[in-house]
Formats: structure tokens, sequence, C-alpha cells
């Protein structure tokens, strides 16, 4: 797929998770910055999700079709809804929350590009 | 909401809910592995894929209940852990021990390897998080 992209969606994810971590080590509920990245991290995978629908309708299949829709929908999902699950009881175990969005995010962002190419 | 500093945490707060959302992720992605799997070559390795199916279905499970709480919701949590904790012991052991009879891998198969045995280690915090808030 388009792999600048890719590799930004990595670091950024592995950037919010980071955050998250340090933030709940400093017994922290997320604050701006925090959900600042979150919506970053959230619109790069939206432009993802557009990207990667213009290449389907331009005709390209990855191996596992299925499967990369599958992941395609869930990374759009996990963010909002990490969000706010976290929302919904402030404190340090937000920022938790948080970070293992991010997690699945990389994870999710580096298997969408292994079944893209055919792994 | 004063909450009285004596009594154990609730289930569904705190670390609880950091484990809701592993949990969560989990269940979303053994039901939509079992989902890809059925759908797209149910004939290949049934079993696995019907095992994949069973522990989404016990993944579900135990992220409702956690999030949940309450008397009732507290034995399923239980029931759902220690159906996971065995699970993945004895299909772990069996898919190592018969890789033929596993074609396909499900989340449990060689204790959780292809998901950084994280299998392993969620339902001995959920066990350990049930525990812990128990009121007695």
């Amino acid at each position: 797929m388009i792999d600048v992209l890719a590799t930004g969606l990595v670091i950024a994810g592995l950037l919010f998770a980071g955050v998250s971590v340090v933030t709940a080590l400093l017994n922290r509920a997320p604050g701006t910055v925090l959900v600042g990245i979150a919506a970053v991290v959230e619109l790069a995978l939206l432009v993802q999700l557009v990207a990667a629908v213009v290449l389907l309708i331009g005709g390209e299949r990855p191996a596992e079709f299925a499967t990369f829709l599958a992941y395609l929908v869930a990374s759009v999902l996990i963010v909002p809804v990490a969000v706010l699950w976290a929302a919904s009881e402030r404190n340090r175990w937000s920022s938790v929350v948080l970070g293992v969005s991010g997690l699945v995010i990389v994870v999710l962002v580096l298997r969408l590009q292994q079944v893209w190419a055919g792994a | 909401m004063p909450e009285p500093v004596t009594s154990p945490p609730r289930l569904g707060s705190g670390p609880g809910r950091a484990l809701v959302a592993v949990y969560a992720v989990f269940a979303l992605a053994a039901s939509a592995r079992a989902m890809v799997q059925i759908a797209t070559r149910f004939g290949e390795a049934p079993v696995a894929y019907l095992l994949s199916a069973f522990s989404a279905a016990v993944y579900v499970a135990a992220t409702v209940a956690l999030a949940r709480g309450g008397p009732v919701a507290r034995r399923v949590a239980y029931a759902a852990c220690g159906i996971e904790l065995a699970g993945v012991f004895a299909i772990g052991a069996f898919s190592l021990a018969d890789p033929a009879a596993f074609p396909d891998d499900t989340v449990w198969s060689a204790f959780g390897r292809g998901y950084l045995f994280i299998p392993l280690v969620l339902p001995v915090f959920g066990l350990w998080w049930l525990r812990r808030t128990a009121r007695s």
C-alpha cells in the first residue's frame, strides 16, 4: 500500500503508546496533548482507509481480501472506542487504555502492510 | 461519586478498565479471525476454525462480564478466564504435539505465540483481578 503513510503511522502509533505509558507512570489521566496525538493518529488512519479503498476500486486486490477488509475496518474503530472507554473513567488507567490502543494500531498497520503484500 | 475507601475496587474500574480494553482487543481479533476462516476456507481445517470461534465466544463473554460487574457477571468472568487458561494450555500443548491436527493457527496455538503469548498471561491477570475485587 502507501509505504510512507504506513511508516508514519507506525511511528505515530509508537509515539502515542509511549506518551500514554509515560502519562500512566506519572499517575495522570490523558491530557490535551495525548488526546491530540490520538486525533492525529485517527486522521492518518482515515487517510489510509480512503487510500486503500481508492486502490481497491482501482482493481488492486490483496491476497487475503477478507482479512484485509477486517483489519481496515478495525483500524479506524479502535482509537475512537479507546478514547470513549478512557473518557468514561478518567484516571491513570485511562492512559493505559490509550496506550493499549496505540500498540494495537502499530500491529494492525504492520499486518495491513503484510496482507497487502501477500505475506 | 464518593465511594467508601475500605471496600475492594470495583470489577470494571481502575486496572479493570485496562483489562477490559485488552480483552476487547482479543474478542475482536478472535471473532474476526474466526469469521474470516469459517467464511473463506472452513473445509481446510474445521477443528482449528471451530476452536477459533469457540475462543472468540469465550473472549466476548469475558469482556462483557468484566466490564459489567455484579455477582452473575463475576461468575461468568471466572468461568471464561478459567476456560481460557485451560484452553490455552490444552490447545497449546496439543498443537505442538500434533501439528498435523492444526494445519492453521488458532489464537491458542503454541500457547498463543502468534499473539506475543498474551493469551497465556491475560486469564492469569483476569483471575487475579477477580480475586482482588472479591467482596470477602
